[in-house]
């Protein structure tokens, strides 16, 4: 009796300085946000979801410099899971709890952005402060981000306004256990064209069938063996996406593709379509059966366990691996057909460029944070060249400003330019969630051991125009929704700004103004076939 | 003996009542011009930030036509979107045409009448969305927001569902107004959606190039769109035979766009052309 007294005595004690402590922190946590400073220092956090290895360590790297520069400012990063990011940004912002500078991205929206995200408009044209005494030191701020501020969550034209300043960018690579080749197939090379990478496919099983160690020649999942697949496709699609350049623009989006195939200007049986699916098909048969059903936690799992000797991922991924596995990894480009392959070549113009990779990791400060004159220029300075090439060093991630020079680990990561603008890939390159859905769920029937090119097409001659239709009906409606909350601002800037905005050629006004139009043009057109029912 | 005294908590009624009173006596006060003014402004800046509500709460304090103005047209972007709201900022708009439509709240209102009618309203209703904007034009030639709607009528009559000829008749009318469009803005979208219609209609290269190059006289803004039409006028170009346009765009698109998918056919485009004039000229 007597000892259970003291356990709960020991409990409530326990809870109790639990209880003062969390108090404690919050309260603290409170007078920070009010004031915007901690033990007198001025306080900056920033929040983000990239929990990959590598990336926490070189956030907090740019942290402590720009400590260093300004003693009086401390920087907080709060890494939050993917999984509850979403959620979490929005009740922050919210509850007008946000820290000062958030990831863009995960939850966000035009509407969510105008409401809570701080334009940055205002600076984008002048140069970054950060990079004084560099060759950047009179270049706007905008134009020292490889793609000019304009991919992503930086720029959204439906607000005409920027809001976010970027990190890094991506590519796609099959990374491939270097010890592991080394044993099962001597000193072959890696692969520059596609036969030789299915050649090198085949060696795999076939070693692994004789030495009795089950080795996959790549590991699939819905995400991995997508991006694999997909961009195979993509190559099959370059000369069928020139034929449907009806604008003269020499790249149709997928919208266009989409209104070609409702028009009748390609089907599931022209060839390039065709030539994609028996290309994903021979690439898949590689894959473990069923990839598709796996997430790209499994497919990590078979490569990082040495259960596959390949896996087609981001550059995103780079660091994690390097830092799980316990073999060296090895990095090679995507082999895609060339020109002249007997069998793919006829559908394929040449090397896909990267040329438009955008960037990402892209942060931008909260509307009426306490100290967003700190948030901002912390922004410059985490953007700056010498900066931005600390944390590319650091993290194993590409950079996203001009003129840094790319360590030997991140070189295979660095876009190829040169190239032509790739084909579109089954799902038409993202066009909406009932295409991608129609093809994922029956994509079991294309790369299986029992399916088939003709059992896919099938399906697809069946599934595809329904969804194509209700993707563009999406489209058109959320088309829809912008120009009708563009119609409020445009006559809020013309009465805002009076005389001067009207008659200002290159203002926000008229930025606006082509957007609404432009937007309202490819609306019509959509409607144009969705309302003929074809 | 004293009077006992009276406890604290007894004259918080008497407190409450002159706060109030005195917080009336504040409201009452006349709103000076200046004040009115900063509020209207600040409502503006409101709107033009996306913040709709407080824009709405704005608009709703502060008093005339403009306000009137600013109310309806952001009844139109209040969450959850309601058909009475539509319907309220209508009859708004309307009573502001009505009372004075010669004004610049006057043709504002109409302008939006128009789209309410073309794109908030649901079913839309393109005659009348039509109707108004042909008002416009009618009464208030060269205004701002006439041209605005000048474009929006363009947009309907042109993807009615008329044959050909009725189609390329439209399609001039429309570009002759173009070419006497005053503000700039207007000009540049009236031609680029013109262009549209040519391309997507298939009536005619020549036509769209003509087009397309008003819209870059006139100046697009964004960098994206205009390298879109750079590339649109340099194949168009090329492919009606006038090669100098062609090779002009295409060498101003090489020079501006570093970064793009295109840059490798562009080139191969530029190099055929000058082989062409080489060709040409040795013979």
């Amino acid at each position: 009796m007597k000892r259970e007294k003291i356990f709960n005595t020991i409990g409530l004690t326990l809870l109790a300085a639990c209880f003062l402590f969390s108090l404690a922190r919050v309260v603290r946590r409170g007078e920070a946000a009010a004031d915007g400073t901690v033990d007198g220092r001025a306080v900056v956090r920033f929040a983000h979801w990239q929990l990959e290895g590598g990336l926490r360590e070189a956030m907090d790297r740019l942290a402590r410099d720009y400590e260093a520069v300004n003693p009086n400012v401390r920087v907080e990063q709060i890494a939050v899971p993917e999984r509850t990011y979403k959620q979490w940004v929005r009740t922050q912002l919210i509850g007008g709890t946000a820290p000062e500078i958030v990831q863009l991205g995960q939850g966000a929206d035009d509407e969510l952005l105008a409401r809570f995200i701080m334009p940055i408009s205002e600076w984008v044209d002048k140069p970054n402060p950060y990079n004084a005494g560099t060759d950047l030191e009179n270049t706007p701020w905008r134009e020292t981000f490889v793609d000019n501020m304009e991919a992503g969550w930086n720029y959204r034209p439906n607000l005409a306004e920027y809001y976010g300043a970027s990190m890094s960018m991506f590519t796609v690579r099959i990374f491939y256990n270097r010890d592991l080749w080394r044993r099962l197939l001597g000193d072959t090379p890696v692969p520059k064209t596609y036969d030789e990478f299915i050649e090198i496919c085949e060696r795999v099983r076939s070693a692994s069938e004789t030495t009795g160690r089950v080795v996959l020649p790549i590991a699939g999942s819905r995400e991995n063996g997508s991006m694999l697949a997909f961009r195979l496709f993509s190559t099959q699609t370059q000369r069928l996406v020139r034929e449907l350049d009806r604008e003269h623009t020499l790249r149709p989006e997928n919208i266009d593709v989409a209104l070609a195939f409702l028009r009748g200007e390609w089907s599931v049986d022209s060839r390039g379509y065709h030539d994609g699916l028996a290309i994903m098909r021979e690439t898949g048969l590689h894959m473990q059966p069923g990839f598709i059903q796996l997430r790209r936690d499994d497919a990590a799992f078979y490569f990082l366990q040495e259960r596959a000797m390949m896996i087609a991922t981001g550059s995103w991924d780079a660091p994690s691996f390097r830092a799980q596995a316990d073999f060296e990894i090895g990095v090679f480009a995507i082999p895609a057909p060339s020109r002249d392959h007997p069998r793919y070549g006829a559908n394929v113009l040449g090397q896909v460029s990267e040329a438009n990779t955008g960037t990402g990791l892209s942060f931008g400060i909260v509307q009426g944070a306490a100290r967003s004159d700190l948030a901002l220029d912390f922004l410059h300075f985490a953007t700056s060249r010498a900066n931005n090439e600390t944390f590319a060093q650091v993290s194993g991630w590409l950079p996203s400003v001009v003129g840094v020079n790319p360590t030997e680990l991140i070189e295979p990561f660095v876009p190829v330019a040169d190239g032509y603008l790739g084909g579109f890939d089954p799902t038409l390159s993202m066009l909406g969630a009932n295409t991608l859905l129609t093809v994922q769920r029956s994509l079991n029937r294309l790369v299986d051991r029992a399916g088939s090119v003709a059992s896919f097409t099938e399906i697809m001659r069946e599934q595809l125009p329904d969804a194509l239709r209700e993707d563009l009906g999406r489209y058109e409606r959320s088309t829809l929704l912008n120009v009708q909350r563009q119609d409020v601002i445009l006559a809020a800037l013309a009465m805002h700004g009076g005389a001067a905005m009207l008659s200002n050629q290159t203002g926000k006004l008229s930025e606006m103004l082509e957007a609404q139009n432009r937007a309202e043009s490819r609306r019509e057109w959509v409607l144009e076939h969705l309302a003929d029912g074809r | 003996m004293p009077a006992p005294r009276r406890p604290f908590t007894s004259t918080i009624p008497i407190l409450t009542l002159f706060l109030v009173l005195a917080t009336q006596a504040r409201t009452a006060e006349p709103v000076s011009d200046a004040t009115a003014d900063a509020m209207l402004q600040q409502a503006w800046k409101d709107a033009s930030s996306n913040l709709f509500l407080e824009a709405a709460q704005g608009f709703a304090k502060a008093e005339g036509r403009e306000a009137r103005l600013g109310g309806a047209i952001t009844l139109l972007a209040r969450q959850p979107k309601t058909a009475s709201n539509i319907e309220a900022a209508a009859k708004s708009l309307t009573a502001l045409v009505e009372e004075n439509s010669r004004d610049t709240v006057g043709v504002m209102a109409r302008y939006y009448l128009g789209r309410v009618e073309q794109v908030h309203r649901v079913p839309s209703n393109p005659a009348a969305a039509a109707a108004h904007f042909r008002r416009l034009l009618e009464e208030h030639p060269g205004e701002f927001w006439t041209e605005q709607g000048a474009i929006k009528l363009a947009l309907i009559e042109l993807h009615e569902e008329v044959g050909r000829d009725e189609r390329l008749a439209r399609l001039t009318r429309h570009a002759e107004y173009a070419s006497s469009m005053r503000h700039r803005p207007a000009r540049r979208d009236m031609h680029l959606l013109l262009a549209d219609v040519i391309l997507r209609f298939q009536l005619g290269e020549a036509l769209a190039l003509e087009q397309l190059l008003a819209a870059d006289e006139a100046g697009i803004v964004r960098s994206a769109p205009r390298a879109q039409v750079w590339v649109q006028i340099a194949e168009l170009a090329r492919e009606t035979g006038r090669e100098d346009i062609a090779r002009r765009y295409y060498e101003s698109f090489l020079a501006s766009y570093k970064r793009d998918t295109r840059r490798k056919l562009v080139s191969e485009r530029l190099a055929a052309l000058s082989a062409n004039t080489q060709e040409v000229a040795q013979q």
